[in-house]
């Protein structure tokens, strides 16, 4: 998604503030939205919100970088959530992170070199019955071990190529 | 679709919409909630959907996508209608199974009822099972009827009637007063009175009023909001609305945390289909009150549940706290009066409504009346969802519900009420809970978390871990709870890291009570509980880190020390493959050992350890014992134990490298070959090949018998001298004897081929008579009489290690030690 041509992410980020602009209040949902179409926040875009809605950039900058569901920087093809909510991490979250560093092999909060993967913690995920919990694009994987969770990144790995 | 304009015609559709429901007609429920996706629900359904076309039942049975019933750990989960089976963990393969018998035929399916897990009966009714039999499920108990998708399925289960009630045959004033009358407190945490919130609100100055659910669900450990809007939004709307209308306001909003994609989604469409049947927007059921509702989504921030930083984020600031000089249930949302409730509390105002304020007074406790929703989880049994009355005891919570502690380890404390909630310890099990008597015990009510732990719980590590939470939460703003946190985190880990001191504990409480008193928000006001409730109930266990280097609940990484027991080790290998730092010395048959300086502490080994032997130990605050000698480690001599050996029996070599480091410290070093090595092979190629490689890429010569020399020869291989075995032998013995090539005796001798009576006598010659010289026995049968033997191995092992014998040796040739003499 990152490897967009530049006039094409321009496009789309006026496309975007297009929706929003004349609005009070909508600073958050128009930069979730360009999160979502462009799975990070880029440079361009703060200026160009601070452009045509006259928001300073250091208030864009404090926002995206108070919320974790926004990014500055690029983020995978796989956003890989490890659940380290409290009924996740005293059944062994920590376990099932450290297998995750292992298999992707970046650090939680890292993107690996080739865009593939983005490891991140996730405060909960609200299925605590079922920790540990790891949520991958939006499909949930419960009662992980972490043998299994290093089977699911390999078949990623080995889909994608 | 016409808009409904009376609350006849709401009746209307309802007697249609049931008259139209054939009650005998089946229908399988699939719970498709978050917890039971996680598990695979949509192949079930999908499998469902297929196998009702491939069967011809297309029409005749129905298939209706439900929410979350609460026992997660039983999905996928199914309920067959009108007959109520219930199916827990159905797999897409037993789906076939499911419609032919129970479908068709009418026949249950017991392998997939549920199976208790601590008295092994199975149920076929839910309140047959005891972890629903002792629950009080009014809010949830709709989301196994209906359809969160489907306003019909609402209304058919009388759905909206509260509201009709509520717009034409109440004021906002009863509304209120029955709100008040009933004690709803709110849900959400605080458990401040809901009527009184709306009251003032209602006689607050300033246009337009607003009302907002918070469905910021952000505690970890926590679900019932999210359970309760997936599973059943338009109850939360129908709440919603008579409380817009109660307090006489236009406009409200939904606020729904990021992580909660399918929350936000039934919640939409919840909205857009009570906009289309006119129960919401203009003029809602022609009684000319308007009200209109917007979904807000959070951006993962845990503050933002905070009523102030939530309004802030609905306003498109940041989600950061304000002061409340002023409630904000008369200046919240652009400074207009607010009134936010919790999902859970818009979710009763209905009930409360159609029942009256008595029914809802007949449950839970005099100050906490009516039922709240808690989640289960942690170390117990049966984890998931309840409903329970307030004022029900933490023991039947665990130990009815909850099936008791799993793996029967002992109770320590369960945790209530999220990051800022506290610990209750054991003591406490028998008092029962609602708002107030949390709030004595130290601990809160919040947003209704219950983490069970056992005694493998750490009490340190989990204050450790809350406060670490709630530092990395804490907005910055205000000084108590930003560098309060911070400060108590470090400390903390200090502590658990065994790096603790004595006056930590002074500095902790300090913390603790700036942060209480000088704190923005609930959020810092309250951060110091589960640090004061474990230091409270728990201290000893924080001494133990602190003056011993101990961690009582064997948790704490850094004060662990692994370690395995000689008496119990099987030598089944188990720990050795799983460790990932090759931690772990030990082969098949031998008692494994832990190499200290390589152990990462990651547990795997105990983990792993099977249950009959648990020979992988867990210690802390103690130095393990000394490892047992290399030589003393084999738990099956690997040899026939009637031979007679004298005085000293061979070493076994169980690693190649043992013989290259021979090879490379001899001086003269020789093969000797018998007639044996051409009878055995293994894949394509016999013993002789492998041996000629050896003695080729080693440079050492070999002394081979007559009926040998041909097939060596055929090898290129040229020996050094040819006799007869008998001769080999005398001629070792010899100390005069100077080698093949004349220049000196050798030092070390390498045995292959030969009939095992044989080797047995030349070596136990060799070892009384020349003591100069090392013999290695390379055949696949263990040889007491040689310095060092092969233990006994299969073919394949025996060919596989003279292999690697020989890569080894071409790894490191430029060290080996090369005899003048090349084959």
């Amino acid at each position: 998604m990152g490897m967009m041509p530049k006039e094409d992410v321009e496009a789309k980020i006026d496309m975007i503030i297009d929706k929003y602009a004349g609005k009070s209040g909508v600073l958050i949902q128009l930069l979730l939205e360009i999160q979502r179409e462009l799975n990070w926040v880029p440079r361009e875009a703060i200026k160009r919100i601070n452009e045509r809605l006259g928001i300073p950039e250091s208030e864009i900058y404090r926002v995206v970088s108070f919320y974790t569901a926004m990014s500055l920087t690029p983020r995978g093809k796989y956003l890989v959530r490890v659940c380290t909510g409290t009924a996740c991490y005293i059944r062994g979250a920590q376990r099932v992170l450290t297998a995750a560093e292992k298999a992707i092999g970046v650090k939680a909060g890292e993107t690996t070199d080739d865009l593939k993967f983005t490891l991140q913690t996730v405060n909960c995920l609200g299925c605590c019955a079922l920790g540990p919990v790891v949520e991958i694009n939006g499909k949930y994987y419960g009662l992980l071990t972490p043998k299994t969770l290093e089977n699911i990144i390999s078949n990623l790995r080995g889909e994608s190529s | 679709m016409k808009k409904l304009s009376s609350p006849s015609d709401l009746e209307e559709l309802r007697n249609k919409i049931i008259a139209r429901k054939d009650p005998k007609k089946p229908i399988v429920a699939v719970c498709v909630s978050t917890g039971c996706q996680a598990l695979g629900a949509q192949e079930v359904l999908a499998a469902l959907v297929e196998e009702i076309r491939k069967q011809g039942l297309e029409g005749k049975v129905g298939i209706r996508c439900t929410g979350c019933l609460g026992l997660c750990e039983g999905g996928p989960r199914i309920a067959i209608y009108p007959d109520e089976v219930f199916y827990f963990k159905v797999k897409p393969s037993d789906v076939p199974l499911l419609v032919s018998k129970t479908l068709l035929k009418g026949e249950i399916v017991s392998s997939l009822l549920y199976s208790d897990p601590v008295t092994g009966k199975t149920a076929k009714k839910l309140d047959e099972v005891p972890f629903y039999r002792y629950q009080t499920r009014l809010l949830l108990e709709m989301n196994a009827q209906i359809d969160p998708a489907s306003i019909e399925d609402y209304i058919a289960l009388g759905g909206y009637s509260a509201l009709a009630k509520a717009l034409f045959n109440m004021t906002p004033q009863q509304i209120i007063d029955e709100i008040k009358r009933s004690g709803l407190r709110g849900r959400g945490g605080g458990g401040f009175p809901t009527g009184r919130k709306w009251e003032t609100t209602r006689n607050a100055h300033g246009e337009p009023k607003y009302v907002i659910v918070n469905c910021d669900e952000g505690d970890p450990g926590v679900f019932a909001n999210r359970a309760l809007m997936e599973g059943n939004p338009h109850l939360i709307l129908e709440g919603l609305i008579i409380g817009a209308y109660a307090v006489g306001a236009s406009e409200g909003y939904v606020y729904v945390r990021e992580e909660y994609p399918l929350a936000v989604k039934h919640m939409q469409i919840a909205i857009e289909q009570a906009e289309k049947y006119g129960l919401l927007g203009e003029n809602i059921l022609g009684s000319g009150f308007s009200f209109k509702v917007k979904i807000h989504r959070g951006a993962g921030a845990f503050v933002s549940g905070e009523s102030t930083a939530l309004m802030n984020a609905i306003e498109g600031k940041v989600g950061e706290p304000r002061p409340k000089y002023i409630h904000t249930a008369e200046k919240g949302l652009w400074e207009k009066p607010t009134v936010l409730n919790n999902v859970e509390t818009w979710a009763n105002v209905p009930l409360i409504i159609n029942k009256g304020a008595d029914w809802f007074r007949s449950m839970g406790t005099k100050e906490s009346p009516g039922t709240k929703i808690f989640t289960l989880s942690g170390k117990v049994k049966n984890t998931g969802l309840i409903e329970v009355p307030m004022g029900i005891t933490i023991r039947e919570i665990v130990y009815k519900i909850g099936g008791g502690i799993k793996g029967d380890k002992k109770f320590k404390a369960v945790h209530i009420g999220g990051p800022s909630g506290g610990v209750v310890p054991e003591q406490h099990l028998d008092t029962p809970i609602d708002f107030d008597e949390l709030v004595r015990l130290g601990s809160m009510m919040g947003s209704g978390g219950i983490i069970v732990m056992d005694s493998d719980t750490c009490m340190v590590d989990t204050a450790r871990y809350f406060i670490d939470f709630l530092s990395g939460e804490s907005c910055g703003k205000c000084v108590p709870c930003r560098e309060g946190l911070k400060q108590a985190r470090r400390i903390l880990e200090e502590i658990v890291a065994g790096r603790g001191k004595p006056e930590h504990i002074k500095t902790l409480l300090e913390l603790a009570e700036t942060m209480r008193d000088a704190a923005l928000c609930a959020l810092g006001q309250t951060a110091a509980n589960p640090l004061l409730t474990t230091l409270q109930y728990f201290e000893d266990e924080y001494f133990a880190h602190i003056f011993e280097r101990r961690c009582p609940a064997l948790s704490c990484k850094d004060l662990l020390t692994f370690y395995i027991d000689p008496e119990k080790c099987s030598g089944c290998h188990q720990c050795y493959r799983t460790c990932p730092e090759q931690a772990i010395e030990g082969e098949q048959d031998q008692i494994h050992v832990i190499i200290q300086s390589k152990c990462n502490k990651c547990g795997q080994c105990y983990d792993v350890c099977p249950p009959e032997y648990k020979a992988v130990q867990k210690i802390s605050g103690e130095t393990p014992p000394p490892v047992i000698p290399q030589e003393y480690r084999w738990l099956k001599q690997p040899w026939q134990t009637a031979e007679v050996t004298q005085t000293r029996k061979a070493w076994v070599m169980s690693n190649p490298n043992t013989v290259v480091n021979l090879i490379k410290k001899a001086n003269k070093p020789i093969i000797v070959i018998g007639h044996a090595i051409l009878e055995n092979a293994y894949a394509d190629k016999k013993l002789i090949d492998h041996v000629v490689e050896l003695a080729q890429t080693a440079a050492i010569p070999i002394i081979a018998t007559p009926n040998v020399t041909g097939e060596l020869i055929k090898r290129n291989c040229k020996p050094a001298a040819v006799l007869s075995l008998m001769e080999i032998g005398s001629r070792l013995v010899d100390r005069e004897w100077l080698g093949v090539d004349g220049n000196g005796p050798h030092d070390l001798v390498i045995f292959v081929g030969l009939p095992y009576y044989m080797s047995y006598e030349i070596m136990s010659a060799l070892k009384n008579f020349a003591k100069n010289i090392v013999t290695v026995n390379l055949d696949n049968m263990y040889n007491p009489q040689s310095t060092w033997s092969l233990p006994n191995m299969s073919t394949r092992e025996w060919f596989n290690f003279i292999m690697s014998i020989v890569s080894k040796i071409k790894e490191v040739n430029g060290n080996v030690h090369v005899p003048r003499y090349t084959c």
